[in-house]
């Protein structure tokens, strides 16, 4: 993935000068957002699917990070935290009416057919390029019809790639809470995209 | 195809009874984990050497979230490249800046919300010099109105040292006619008192 330095070059050099007295893997807060950003953008704009929240949220998070860069501990990856913060904010977001109002008037949202065609180029035919389209759409509407919490779960697991571990503690919940979180999502995507949908009635339910 | 009945590569037919149970969301999510313990993925994939349905869903459903991966990947990535360089907020989202424009509408609407409860409120008396004098000339008559009346009282007793009047002047006989009804105990050496109008 390639990282873009626009935010990266928007935080001025002198916040890098200002280090707390024990050093962290944050006062280099250039670098760290040329690092980080494409997964925390990603995280974000799936998340509340709104290129403009997104994009505030991630400068945010990176503002917030590098002020509270004294409270990191290395019990775990940078990256871990970053997206814990991230998704704070994108719930404090969401929880307001005004996210909501905006929601259905915003022209920033992201829409489906946007996602769909931002597969990358297969050396394969017409026909199965629109079949692997519309396979990304249908996962797409499908997350969306999610709870907050297994969409967030099922995004840090297959988006993000993260362990559940690292999930819990992202999103402060118990291991065994986001395991049923994530089944019970998984239990929805696997039901509205099983291939044979007439034998869904014998598949087994935990 | 009945999914209780599987064929394994040798085209054998296993009956349903020997058939294990359907994947599991644990082990569906095993399988479509890259990084799933070697451990679970092999339990699952045992499942998978006699089932037919469940592999033909689990490369669905793997094909189609690694798809998913990669559109939201590249769509993240090229939204990146179009954004314009952002400048370091100085407040947070959450409390967003006050413009002037918003720092003038809070003022008029204070003003507003203000101007009926200064219009309204109940304003104290207040001293006015005409209404001061008015006062005081009513005061002043109404003591002139009692001096006359405590001098018209005390002139309607005659007093002993008064002069009596003139007998030869005009009116006498009604004067002395008037006497003992006026003052029954004057003595005779006096004579009544002319009465006053």
């Amino acid at each position: 993935m390639s990282t873009t330095p626009q935010l990266a070059n928007t935080f001025p050099a002198t916040l890098t000068l200002a280090s707390p007295a024990r050093a962290t893997p944050l006062d280099d807060l250039a670098a760290v957002v040329a690092a980080y950003q494409p997964r925390v953008y990603r995280f974000l704009l799936a998340t509340l699917r709104d290129r403009d929240a997104a994009e505030t949220l991630t400068q945010e998070t990176f503002l917030r990070a590098w002020s509270a860069r004294a409270s990191f501990r290395s019990d775990c990856a940078v990256s871990t935290w970053l997206i814990r913060i991230a998704l704070n904010l994108a719930r404090d977001h969401t929880r307001t009416g005004r996210f909501r109002f905006w929601k259905h008037l915003s022209t920033s949202a992201v829409d489906v057919s946007e996602i769909a065609a931002s597969l990358p180029n297969r050396d394969a035919t017409a026909e199965s390029n629109l079949i692997a389209q519309q396979q990304v759409a249908e996962i797409w509407q499908t997350v969306g019809t999610l709870s907050p919490r297994q969409r967030t779960v099922f995004l840090l697991r297959f988006l993000e790639e993260m362990e559940i571990p690292d999930i819990a503690q992202v999103t402060g919940l118990p291991i065994g809470t986001v395991k049923s979180h994530l089944y019970r999502a998984l239990n929805i995507v696997r039901a509205r995209h099983n291939p044979a949908p007439a034998n869904s009635s014998a598949r087994q339910t935990p | 195809m009945n999914l209780h009945t599987a064929t394994l590569p040798s085209q054998k037919v296993i009956p349903a009874q020997l058939m294990p149970a359907h994947l599991t969301p644990a082990q569906l999510d095993a399988l479509l984990s890259p990084n799933a313990s070697a451990r679970d993925a092999a339990a699952a994939e045992a499942h998978l050497l006699l089932c037919p349905a469940c592999a033909a869903e689990l490369d669905h459903l793997r094909d189609s979230i690694s798809l998913f991966r990669q559109a939201s990947s590249n769509h993240a990535s090229r939204e990146l490249n179009n954004l314009q360089p952002l400048s370091l907020p100085t407040r947070s989202l959450l409390f967003p800046a006050l413009q002037p424009v918003h720092w003038f509408a809070v003022a008029t609407t204070l003003l507003i919300a203000l101007l009926p409860l200064q219009t309204f409120r109940p304003r104290p008396a207040q001293f006015t010099p005409a209404e001061s004098y008015s006062v005081a000339d009513t005061t002043e008559s109404d003591a002139a109105l009692l001096d006359d009346v405590d001098r018209e009282a005390s002139a309607s007793v005659p007093t002993s040292l008064q002069a009596l009047a003139d007998p030869t002047e005009e009116d006498s006989s009604a004067l002395s006619l008037q006497a003992p009804t006026n003052a029954p105990d004057q003595t005779p050496n006096q004579t009544p008192v002319q009465g006053k109008d």
